[in-house]
């Protein structure tokens, strides 16, 4: 009975789910009414990404993940799990690198919509900097 | 915990049995004495305790601080005594400090933490931390959470014994993980508790670990008595209690059946439920009354519910 199969999911989450919602709820409140700002910012970096401008886009999406990464997993979700700032780490560095993407990407707009933004072509990957937009 | 204490609660019972010859309909609640079992180096200890994994990490949220306390209000009124909680567990310290903080500390508290791993040199910086969150000037109880380090921690947790700073040392593990090595740390150490998982459905340590315990006095609190909450949850929703579980030991619920069955256990000390429900929290503590379970009923009790 020593492996990894004594283990259930919710081991690893060690808050109930509550709670997290109650986290997610102290945010909102905290924060009205950035959230319409959140909501243009993300509709502008996805018109700007259908319009061919990929680092405009880029530059607007690194602020989101910079934003999660301190604000939700430093300050809120630290309080619930200590491997918290590991995840804000994380967000940081893909805010890094979105900026730097932006900042040294091969520049000129481009007509029609991004390869990794058509249909059947995105990878999981290409959309995750969205995650960071709530 | 203090021996003053042990008078106090002799004389709440004695008031409580008086009450209940006056006005009968009282004694619904709680049918026997509150049963509490002996741990080393003298004291007792009730026989239902709380835990406090996953249910009291709720951060800074001021609603369920004020939830959680209740909780542990709830725990104290009706005679608890041993909180468990680890650096593991989030903000579970710093909660337990806010609810202590806001109803006092009863005389019946008996605070059980851990250290963990990375060791380092730290055991002492850790327990001091977690003193200071739980606003505590010392621990009754710390163990060594799941083994980690555990060489290094105890050999600092039994000088810090020896030193009057903490009054109990003892090692953890769950889910029926690295029993061999639990065994062999009973043997060969001096450790006056250990805290394993034990409940109808996870028996494994009756074999070798709880037979040791008793031999070489040591305590032994079971975690997970309802398997995470699943256990419960399911025997809730689809079961009704048996008839003959009420008329043998009075047991009323299915809380009264899986507590009962483990606390009846000749080497088990305590029982630590987590809930984050004050009504739960009330049906732990009534499930730690007399009566309890025979050997035959619990054999019993063991079969029915292998066959749901």
């Amino acid at each position: 009975m020593n492996g990894w199969q004594t283990y259930r999911l919710e081991d690893f989450i060690p808050f109930t789910p509550e709670v997290y919602w109650r986290l997610l709820e102290r945010i909102n409140e905290a924060f009205w009414p950035l959230h319409v700002l959140a909501v243009a910012i993300g509709l502008t970096a996805l018109l700007l990404a259908l319009r061919g401008n990929r680092r405009m886009a880029l530059a607007l999406l690194a602020p989101a993940w910079l934003t999660s990464g301190i604000l939700f997993h430093f300050i809120y979700y630290a309080e619930l799990n200590w491997a918290a700032p590991w995840f804000g780490w994380g967000f940081i560095a893909q805010a890094a690198l979105l900026l730097a993407l932006a900042l040294f990407a091969g520049s000129g707009p481009r007509k029609g919509i991004p390869k990794g933004f058509r249909p059947g072509s995105a990878q999981p990957s290409q959309w995750f900097p969205c995650l960071a937009i709530r | 915990m203090s021996h003053r204490h042990s008078r106090r609660t002799a004389l709440k019972l004695l008031g409580a049995g008086i009450a209940a010859w006056w006005m009968p309909h009282l004694s619904v609640a709680d049918s026997g004495a509150l049963l509490r079992k002996s741990i080393p180096g003298g004291g007792q200890l009730p026989v239902i305790g709380l835990g406090t994994w996953r249910t009291f990490n709720v951060g800074r949220d001021p609603q369920l601080l004020d939830a959680r306390t209740e909780v542990v209000r709830a725990f104290f009124e009706h005679g608890g005594g041993l909180v468990d909680s680890s650096p593991m567990y989030g903000s579970a310290p710093d909660v337990m400090g806010y609810a202590l903080d806001k109803l006092g500390k009863p005389d019946s508290l008996y605070t059980a933490e851990k250290v963990w791993s990375p060791a380092g040199g730290s055991t002492r910086e850790q327990i001091a931390d977690l003193s200071k969150r739980w606003g505590v000037d010392r621990f009754d109880l710390v163990q060594v959470h799941n083994l980690t380090d555990w060489r290094e921690h105890l050999d600092v947790l039994q000088q810090m014994k020896a030193d009057g700073e903490i009054a109990h040392v003892g090692i953890t593990t769950s889910h029926g993980r690295r029993h061999d090595e639990v065994e062999r740390i009973m043997r060969e150490r001096d450790i006056d508790f250990v805290q394993l998982t034990y409940s109808i459905t996870h028996r494994q340590v009756e074999d070798r670990l709880l037979p040791l315990a008793q031999e070489k006095g040591i305590a032994v609190i079971a975690n997970r008595p309802y398997d995470g909450g699943h256990l419960i949850r399911n025997l809730k929703r689809r079961h009704e209690v048996p008839a003959w579980a009420a008329e043998e030991f009075d047991c009323r619920n299915w809380a009264d059946f899986l507590l009962k069955f483990i606390v009846s256990h000749p080497a088990l000390t305590c029982a630590i439920p987590a809930t984050t429900r004050v009504e739960h929290v009330i049906e732990n503590m009534r499930a730690g009354h007399d009566p309890m379970p025979t050997q035959a009923t619990r054999e019993r009790m063991i079969r029915h519910i292998a066959s749901l």
